[in-house]
């Protein structure tokens, strides 16, 4: 848990300090989001969504102060839904495993994206899938490389 | 029977903490104007604008480095432009004294260095260095040399947090010239904007200048905004839909400026 602590305060200082060297188009990586499933897939989903919501909540507030609650929703979502494969570690094979770790990311983004992008989404659906897909394979990218440093299944 | 609820919330737990923390989140999302987020948000700011100082200054200096040696090409061709320029200057002060015309283009301006991008996947508000102390109020209008990049959304005492142009809920009113047709701009990707309220028999052409149309409370009117970059006619409407190039890289600005006196400009 005091590695998690420690781990949590550095993607924090990343994200918060670093987060413009990673920027492409302006479209940033979110680590916290890696983080809190990393967290979700070793302690489940009821530390899993307490971490996410309270991550959420400062990340919102340290987010330039506008609509602080929908970092707190993603989060939640991921640390729920990462939570539950916490006991599916050896029960899934090793594909399924990681797809559902990707589609927890994919689906919370969509979520995230809906409500930042509602205009584009009911009057250019074409122009929010990619916007959505943009600022979600960037993180999706980059989990995928924390995979191989650290796999999920292992952490 | 106070057992067995126990025991079923004890089960479930982890089911409840979700659906409260959804429940909560809802709730800051639908009041996050409230007066009681506020102060959170504002001590929050300041922090992360002392955890960012260093950094930023860092930053600065090596981007202040890339630009000089950037202006440094830029002033050489300004000099040889300046020729040019000062005759037609002189021609258009014989010119003015003929109209009689009254100068109207003043602008209050406080520059501002940019101290934070916030932590979104993508660019929506940007923290810049100067607050109420400064005379900053909300809703003032921040442009760059490139035109218009946002207005003022919550202002600090130090600090401020600019809504930018990227952000899906900002819009604009503005004008395009020559042909004067208005229109709402709001943003659609890769620094491109849509405008989509303007009848198909107005004649607008790829190039035509965008400025603010002074319509709102909140822009002044003739700020530039960007460049018509393509014109298409909607379906079964009777409006065409025009793309509007902004300038300014939005990710990799330094300093703004935010227009303090809007009174003087009108």
């Amino acid at each position: 848990m005091k590695k998690y602590g420690i781990i949590l305060i550095i993607t924090f200082l990343i994200q918060i300090i670093f987060i413009n060297l990673f920027s492409i188009k302006g479209v940033r990586p979110d680590f916290l989001i890696i983080f809190v499933l990393y967290f979700a897939v070793n302690f489940g989903s009821f530390r899993g969504t307490i971490a996410g919501f309270t991550i959420g909540i400062l990340a919102g507030l340290f987010n330039s102060g506008l609509s602080i609650g929908i970092l707190p929703l993603i989060y939640s979502i991921v640390g729920y839904t990462g939570g539950i494969l916490k006991s599916q570690h050896y029960k899934m094979i090793p594909f399924y495993f990681n797809l559902s770790c990707f589609l927890i990311i994919i689906g919370s983004f969509f979520i995230y994206s809906y409500f930042y992008f509602d205009y584009l989404f009911y009057n250019d659906f074409n122009i929010f899938l990619f916007t959505w897909l943009k600022i979600t394979l960037y993180t999706v990218f980059i989990l995928t490389m924390f995979q191989f440093i650290i796999p999920l299944r292992k952490s | 029977m106070v057992t067995k609820l126990l025991v079923i919330v004890q089960k479930n737990k982890h089911h409840l903490v979700f659906i409260l923390s959804v429940f909560l989140s809802l709730i800051i999302i639908y009041n996050s104007d409230s007066t009681s987020i506020k102060p959170f948000q504002h001590t929050i700011n300041n922090l992360s604008t002392i955890i960012n100082s260093p950094f930023t200054r860092l930053n600065l200096l090596i981007k202040t480095a890339q630009e000089n040696e950037r202006l440094q090409e830029r002033l050489v061709i300004l000099a040889l432009e300046k020729g040019t320029l000062l005759e037609y200057e002189m021609e258009n002060i014989r010119l003015k004294e003929m109209l009689d015309f009254k100068r109207a283009l003043k602008v209050e301006m406080i520059s501002a260095k940019v101290i934070n991008m916030g932590l979104n996947p993508n660019l929506l508000s940007m923290t810049v260095d100067v607050g109420s102390e400064a005379g900053v109020e909300k809703n003032d209008p921040v442009i760059t040399p490139s035109g218009i990049i946002g207005k003022v959304a919550n202002v600090n005492n130090q600090s401020s947090v600019v809504q930018l142009i990227s952000d899906p809920s900002f819009r604009i009113g503005v004008r395009f010239l020559p042909s004067g047709a208005t229109g709402i701009l709001r943003w659609r990707i890769n620094n491109v904007c849509d405008v989509r309220e303007v009848y198909k028999n107005t004649i607008i052409n790829v190039g035509d200048q965008v400025v603010t149309s002074g319509l709102s409370d909140i822009f002044p009117e003739g700020l530039h905004v960007g460049t018509v970059s393509s014109v298409a006619d909607a379906r079964n409407e009777f409006q065409k839909i025009v793309s509007v190039q902004i300038e300014e890289n939005l990710s990799s600005v330094i300093y703004v400026f935010i227009i303090v006196n809007e009174e003087l400009y009108r």
